[in-house]
């Protein structure tokens, strides 16, 4: 998001952003729907099996946005807060699919109400 | 019991065969920097701020290539 948001300095949630990128965005797509559902759904299992390495998630989203900032993000809210913090300092040092990964710690901690105001 | 609480049927998280084999995949031609040194070239900038391209990747790759690296979809992953 554009706006200044205030990062906590402790939170059960973690954000690492533009990860997921949805292959029907790309005007050169020839898969079909159910394939890019597999896709999504292995790239959801990777990090979920992943990130359950740093402690227990409570509740993960891989976002299918397609603004044109912080496409693709994942949200994962694990039971401890130092669980949080660990993975978000081991995860920056760590990278995924030919990228650095780039996480910080999110206020979010009710997805419903996940709104920027 | 619920059947989908049967305890002996459930395989431990650690133990869940993935698809995918994606992390710690550094970019190609980047595998023998860190993650670090990678993050500091600019070619793969934070979240919401525009890629720099610095003279260090100029030097070592096709400004092209770089330039493409930054927009293009991560790697697909072997199946």
């Amino acid at each position: 998001c554009s706006r200044k948001h205030v990062k906590p300095n402790f939170s059960q949630t973690i954000l690492i952003p533009n990860v997921y990128h949805n292959p029907s965005h790309d005007a050169n797509c020839t898969m079909t729907k159910q394939e890019i559902q597999e896709d999504f759904d292995n790239i959801y299992e990777d990090f979920f099996v992943e990130l359950a390495k740093y402690g227990e998630i409570e509740e993960m989203h891989v976002c299918d946005n397609i603004g044109d900032h912080l496409v693709g993000n994942i949200y994962a809210r694990f039971k401890y807060e130092e669980d949080a913090g660990n993975a978000v300092e081991s995860l920056n040092n760590r990278f995924y699919a030919g990228r650095p990964l780039w996480a910080e710690l999110s206020p979010v901690t009710d997805f419903r109400e996940a709104c920027c105001r | 019991m619920s059947p989908l609480l049967d305890e002996h049927n459930i395989l431990p998280i650690n133990k869940r065969v993935r698809k995918l084999r994606n992390w710690d995949v550094p970019p190609p031609g980047y595998e023998d920097k860190t993650v670090q040194e990678v993050k500091a070239l600019g070619i793969f900038p934070p979240p919401g701020q525009p890629a720099v391209l610095r003279s260090e990747i100029l030097q070592g790759m096709d400004p092209e290539r770089a330039a493409q690296l930054v927009h293009e979809l991560p790697p697909r992953p072997l199946r």
